[in-house]
């Protein structure tokens, strides 16, 4: 598997440099949209 | 394969690994400034409220205009307070959920938006909006401007005399930016500025990514969203229930009471005071609460002269998403009922 990694990186690297950067920014919008939820909401009724 | 089959020197390597790595750091903290530079876009925002609008006028539901925030009172607290100038007085509207749901403050011009505030807080009772009056004297400068260039319209109904008041102690200390104490109110904490800007902007983000995943759904699928109409037997039989399980005849006096002091504490300061009561479905007519207090607000409204306006079968009940909410047509009565009222502020 590790030789198959560095095989594609070694061939297409700014491919695999996009990847891993999309992936990180998907990663960082995750990340950012998770949301400190209060203990305590408004209940109207 | 061997090592020279990769053709990459050790030296080679490194310089990738450190290039990768400050590529990654830079794409995380350009998201980061990205999603931030969006979320505080007021344009923007502004489109997202006005797709909001739609969905939930065509649903039946109260608008919360939360912003990007979790609720009402997180963007209020968040974003409104700390952008607020006090130098020029202006109106100022204090109530409880039916007030920070009931008024439509973004509608109104740019010189108006800057005086006229909606300062309502969901389950406060009196004691609790007393409380948040005297922070905003005390650490927030409320009457920078005097006494006689501010107005306070407290927008008030009889469930503030009965609400027991729990969601307003978790509120301010949700973010650890106040604690809160019942005898000494809300104290700012010392929480440096680098942070707490970090944790509202963290906040806003949230809410920007969250809000423009909703407004994708309502646009995809949201079209025939509505809101199931409420049993008003059950909704009643519950109102009822938490009521009659406290002494509320003195828990309300006490209340009113305290709505008494407000009045004082304001007026000694010089500040314009007026009351509305605030709209509420037909059935709660027949209920003794609404009753008592209005008597209550009456007596103590006369002995001050404090103009009190009564609103309270301004709209009918299909304008009502419950007891006391309004859907969008009742909002725009609702606004336009207060703010003829309190007047129009002028710089």
């Amino acid at each position: 598997m590790s030789e198959r990694i560095a095989r594609f990186l070694s061939k297409r690297p700014t491919l695999a440099v996009a990847v891993v950067t999309l992936l990180a920014v998907l990663v960082t919008l995750v990340l950012l949209a998770v949301r400190h939820e209060p203990a305590v909401l408004y209940e109207a009724f | 394969m061997s090592k020279a089959s990769l053709e990459v020197s050790v030296a080679d390597a490194h310089r990738f690994q450190v290039g990768v790595s400050l590529l990654l750091l830079v794409a995380v903290c350009a998201t980061f400034a990205l999603v931030d530079l969006l979320a505080q876009d007021r344009t923007l925002e502004a489109w997202f409220r006005d797709r909001e609008l739609e969905f939930r006028e065509q649903a039946n539901l109260v608008f919360p205009n939360n912003g990007y925030f979790v609720d009402f009172e997180d963007r209020m607290l968040l974003d409104e307070l700390p952008h607020a100038d006090y130098s020029h007085g202006g109106t100022y509207f204090f109530g409880s959920s039916n007030l920070k749901w009931g008024l439509m403050t973004w509608t109104l011009p740019e010189e108006q938006r800057r005086l006229v505030h909606n300062y309502g807080i969901g389950a406060t009772n009196h004691t609790t909006q007393f409380q948040f009056i005297r922070y905003l004297v005390d650490h927030e400068g409320w009457l920078a401007a005097g006494g006689e260039k501010t107005h306070a319209v407290l927008a008030v109904c009889y469930r503030s005399a009965v609400e027991k008041g729990d969601f307003f102690p978790s509120l301010w200390t949700r973010h650890g930016f106040y604690s809160y104490n019942q005898e000494r109110g809300i104290t700012p904490r010392g929480i440096p500025r680098v942070l707490r800007n970090y944790r509202i902007d963290r906040e806003r983000c949230a809410g920007f990514l969250s809000l423009a995943a909703k407004s994708a759904w309502w646009a995809l699928w949201g079209r025939e969203a509505r809101a199931a109409p409420r049993d008003t037997t059950v909704y009643r039989a519950r109102l009822v229930e938490t009521i009659e399980s406290t002494d509320w005849r003195k828990v309300m006096d006490q209340e009113v009471a305290e709505l008494g002091r407000m009045l004082d504490y304001l007026r000694e300061r010089g500040v314009r005071v007026s009351v509305a009561l605030l709209p509420r479905v037909s059935w709660t007519h027949e209920l003794p609460y609404p009753a008592r207090y209005l008597e209550g607000v009456t007596r103590i409204c006369r002995a001050r002269s404090t103009p009190l306006l009564d609103l309270s079968a301004l709209l009918p009940d299909e304008e009502f998403v419950d007891s006391s909410h309004v859907n969008l047509t009742g909002l725009r009565k609702q606004h336009s009922a207060l703010m003829s009222f309190a007047g129009v502020p002028t710089l």
